[in-house]
């Protein structure tokens, strides 16, 4: 008996190697496959679900600029949405169901959860630029000020920095993706004024000139902001000088974060992430508890999010409204 | 009887073996072909020795193991220039012994090559299938290299310089003298051939700019300016030769540095940063041969950052969505990437002179300013054009580039009659390589065709008979081809003779508007008991190569089949500041003609 008890004990132990390697290498983190369904997430999400989606293989993940996702959803004119959670930022939570409305009656989208996290959008300015643009604004980083210096075609020179520097060369991405939504939010509360709804915006002449400028001025913007800020920190600053992104972006970089300093142009406005279920969907709902009680907060949080502190700014990005008009009025200029 | 405590261990020892079974699967996918899934990297060549290192670490790893869906993976690495690459894929590569194997991950100099054949694909009518926007393996600037004083008759480093500067001293007909040194001659630009090669492409790239003040946004009406061609046509006349790889000028200028004649070979080469600091450590060409002691040259070079703005040739690494390209080489393909972006990897591209293209690891040594080259440069990067623009760029350029004068000079020796491949010779591999060569020649450009073989004819010169005068190879390209295709072979093989007599022939009738060259392809051994005087005839072009008011003619050789003098081929080469060209296998002559005529 005592044989066959060993002999039953080294095969458990065998059986208990070959399953722990089995594990090991399947990559498998959480017993049972975790989350599951089909979850869509904005491009600044994208490292949170890439994290999640390799925690989580039966979860299926999209990556995609926010608003592709708002005019997909407006698209299918009450249709169900091709996900059952979408994590993105606001404002475009709000732009999604605004255009929806425009199409149809019919709701598709269930309540959005609160902010899971959030970040402040910065100004990323090469280390060795930054104090001649700060020195140009007089230290007080408006938008109005860093607006009329970064567009049309400036050059360096021509605000105090050295002739070889050549043109500025900012890098804003497409107002398609919500933080560059919410940063043109920013620009227009700063050079018109406190919650400007989308016909002052867009019967303002000065603003529209601004941001004309600012889209000519921009420069590879074919590359996403949180690759544009990885070129400048890897090639200096002769390619892009100045990058528009969230603060959350920092965190990749590590130590090579100091090449830039990050500014705040006043005001300063945040992004907000959250989570928004398809509508009367058993399986969006179990997808958005499921998420909201993992540890879907500490991936955010060692993706670069804030979690813990009060978002600052949210009171300084205009309404919904007024982003839609920034959005089309992007679109519209040359 | 095995006891319990026996049978525990025993347990415990199959416990320990089948936990690190996995890691001794990963070691046995990093042998040869070991039966993992091999996956193929066509590198541009001035990372082939990186690249070539960090695969063999990458197939000893446990990223490999499994790399490819539950296959290992092995990575192989071929060299593959850029332009030719290209070319190739734009084709769909086809596979053979000369093009190799049809690659899963291709990484020219520059993502601009990218562009050019997803342009190239789609004007066909096929999808395009090199990815857009890949993140950068490495980062090297295009500057213009000079000789430190030469550098500093311009006033480096306090004056930036910039084409305009070059354009300006090009057309001076007082050269060097302008600018107190008339010891030094002409100023002499070195550039590779944007057909083939990315410091070309971007230097080409970064004239245009040059010539229209722009930055950016380079339009066809731009390129189409009289003004700009003007400009363009004045850079180029100052070009020695073009070339497919800019080590042949580095190399060649070492060799000058050496004989003290560095600044009268050539004044400033288009190269990448990484070659500057190559070459002032005594390794011109970045490849360190074994028993090879670098000695660093006497005159070092400087690394000019264009005032206009120049280029950054970032490495990217292609994982090709081409039609062969399977998803499990895919996979691998993508873990390898991922591989070489890693902080430790990427800490190697410093040793080889680049900077990283992960910004987590900051440029440090030997980009410094004691090598030549300043880490705080280049401040102004110029965009890369839209591939329908750079296409036109390059197609421009075959106008607007120096014409060429040449004299082809082939082998009908008797050894030339050797089968070379099923049913062929090696004349007519040759010949067929020389007639598609042709082509490549603009219509405006000089050739004539030269035949050797001892005793040719009664009279002298008994060796050589011209078959075609040079001439416009426009008018005279179909004449050429013909008597190339009537080429049979004959006797023994008067090389240095011939050699010798081709060179002093170019010299007399040369042309100071052209690159004045002689291409000579043999296959054999100087064969010719009545000029054995190898010596005599190097003396001869040396000397007819050197100093500031030379009328140079490049003599560019071509080693053809196993049994050619290489060694030979090489000193009548170099004699002459040309370089030399290996086909030791007949079934690449038609590559090789390809790299020879580029340099016009």
């Amino acid at each position: 008996m005592k044989r066959l008890g060993s002999l039953i004990l080294a095969v458990v132990l065998v059986l208990g190697a070959l399953w722990i390697r089995g594990r090991t290498g399947g990559g498998l983190l959480v017993a049972g496959g975790g989350l599951d369904g089909r979850l869509t997430c904005s491009t600044e999400l994208r490292r949170a679900c890439e994290a999640l989606s390799e925690d989580h293989p039966r979860l299926r993940v999209k990556v995609e600029p926010a608003g592709v996702t708002a005019e997909a959803i407006a698209a299918r004119r009450g249709a169900a949405p091709d996900f059952d959670v979408w994590l993105t930022l606001q404002p475009y939570g709000g732009v999604a169901r605004e255009l929806l409305g425009a199409t149809t009656d019919r709701p598709v989208l269930g309540t959005a959860s609160g902010a899971l996290a959030h970040s402040r959008i910065g100004m990323y300015v090469h280390e060795s630029r930054a104090q001649t643009l700060s020195t140009h604004c007089q230290g007080q980083m408006a938008w109005g000020c860093v607006l009329g210096a970064i567009s049309g075609g400036q050059t360096w020179d021509n605000i105090g920095g050295e002739e070889t520097w050549g043109p500025i060369k900012p890098h804003i991405d497409d107002p398609a993706e919500a933080s560059a939504l919410l940063a043109l939010g920013g620009a227009a509360v700063g050079l018109i004024g406190e919650n400007p709804d989308g016909l002052t915006i867009r019967e303002n002449a000065d603003f529209a000139t601004a941001l004309s400028s600012l889209k000519r001025a921009r420069t590879r913007s074919e590359l996403p902001a949180s690759a544009a800020l990885a070129r400048m920190l890897a090639v200096g600053p002769s390619e892009i000088d100045i990058v528009v992104a969230l603060t959350a972006e920092r965190d990749r970089f590590g130590d090579a974060a100091s090449k830039a300093r990050l500014l705040y142009p006043a005001p300063v406005v945040s992004a907000q992430v959250v989570a928004v279920p398809r509508r009367n969907a058993e399986v969006a709902r179990d997808l958005m508890d499921a998420l909201l009680a993992s540890r879907f907060r500490e991936t955010l949080e060692s993706t670069g999010w804030d979690v813990g502190s009060p978002a600052t700014g949210t009171q300084n990005s205009p309404s919904v409204g007024a982003h839609i008009t920034l959005r089309d009025m992007w679109r519209e200029l040359p | 009887m095995i006891g319990r405590p026996k049978i525990v261990a025993l347990a415990l020892a199959l416990l320990v073996a089948a936990s690190c079974a996995r890691d001794s699967s990963s070691a046995g996918g990093s042998g040869g072909d070991n039966g993992c899934r091999p996956v193929t990297v066509a590198t541009s060549p001035e990372k082939l020795e990186l690249l070539t290192a960090l695969a063999s670490e990458f197939n000893r790893s446990d990223a490999a193991a499994s790399a490819a869906g539950e296959e290992c993976a092995q990575v192989r690495v071929a060299r593959k220039s850029s332009g030719a690459a290209a070319d190739l894929l734009s084709e769909g590569w086809p596979e053979n012994e000369a093009n190799g194997p049809q690659p899963v991950i291709w990484s020219p100099a520059g993502s601009s090559w990218g562009a050019i054949v997803n342009h190239r694909l789609s004007v066909q009518g096929m999808e395009p299938f090199v990815p857009a926007d890949p993140e950068p393996f490495m980062l090297t600037p295009l500057v213009i290299a000079m000789p430190r004083p030469m550098a500093q008759a311009l006033g480096w480093p306090d004056t930036p310089i910039g084409y305009s500067d070059l354009l300006a001293l090009a057309r001076d007909p007082q050269g060097w003298a302008s600018k107190g040194h008339p010891e030094w001659g002409q100023f002499k630009l070195g550039k590779t051939n944007p057909n083939y090669s990315t410091s070309a492409l971007n230097a080409t790239i970064a004239q245009y700019y040059a010539a229209t003040g722009k930055q950016g946004d380079l339009t066809r009406e731009d390129l189409a300016r009289p003004e700009v061609e003007a400009f363009n046509r004045g850079v180029e006349s100052a070009v020695v030769h073009y070339g497919d790889i800019t080590m042949t000028f580095l190399n060649n200028w070492f060799r000058n540095d050496r004989r003290g004649t560095a600044l009268t070979y050539v004044s400033a080469v288009a190269v990448e940063e990484k070659s500057v600091i190559d070459y002032n450590r005594g390794n011109p060409d970045g490849i360190t041969d074994p028993g090879e002691e670098p000695k660093p040259p006497r005159v070092p070079l400087v690394a000019v950052y264009p005032k206009e703005g120049t280029l950054f040739s970032d490495n990217p690494l292609f994982v090709l969505e081409a039609p062969w390209v399977e998803p499990d080489e895919e996979e691998a393909a993508e873990k390898f990437a991922e591989f070489v972006r890693r902080p430790e990897a990427q800490r190697r591209t410093l040793e080889f002179g680049f900077r990283p293209g992960n910004p987590e690891v900051s440029t440090g040594a030997p980009i410094e300013l004691a090598n030549g080259v300043d880490p705080k440069q280049p401040q102004t990067t110029l965009r890369v054009p839209d591939p329908p623009i750079l296409v036109e760029i390059i197609e421009r350029w075959e106008q607007t580039r120096r014409g060429a004068r040449v004299l082809l000079v082939i082998d009908v020796s008797g050894s030339m009659g050797e089968e070379a491949g099923p049913g062929q010779t090696k004349l007519d591999l040759a010949k067929a390589a020389a007639i598609e060569a042709l082509e490549q020649f603009k219509a405006e450009d000089e050739v004539g065709l030269r035949i050797f073989s001892t005793d040719l004819r009664q009279a002298e010169p008994r060796d050589y008979i011209d078959l075609v005068p040079i001439g416009p190879v426009g008018a005279q390209r179909e004449q050429i081809a013909a008597k190339i295709r009537d080429l049979t072979p004959v006797a023994g093989t008067p090389l240095y003779t011939v050699a010798r007599a081709s060179f002093e022939d170019m010299k007399q009738s040369f042309d100071p508007d052209r690159i004045n060259a002689v291409v000579l392809l043999t296959d054999g051994r100087n064969e010719d008991p009545r000029n054995e005087d190898v010596e005599s005839a190097l003396r001869v072009l040396r000397a007819g190569s050197e100093g500031t008011s030379a009328a140079p003619v490049r003599v560019f050789t071509i080693a053809y089949g196993k049994d050619a003098d290489a060694g030979t081929l090489r000193r009548l080469a170099e004699a002459t500041d040309a370089a030399t060209y290996d086909a030791a296998d007949p079934s690449t002559i038609d590559n090789v003609f390809t790299a020879v005529i580029s340099n016009f």
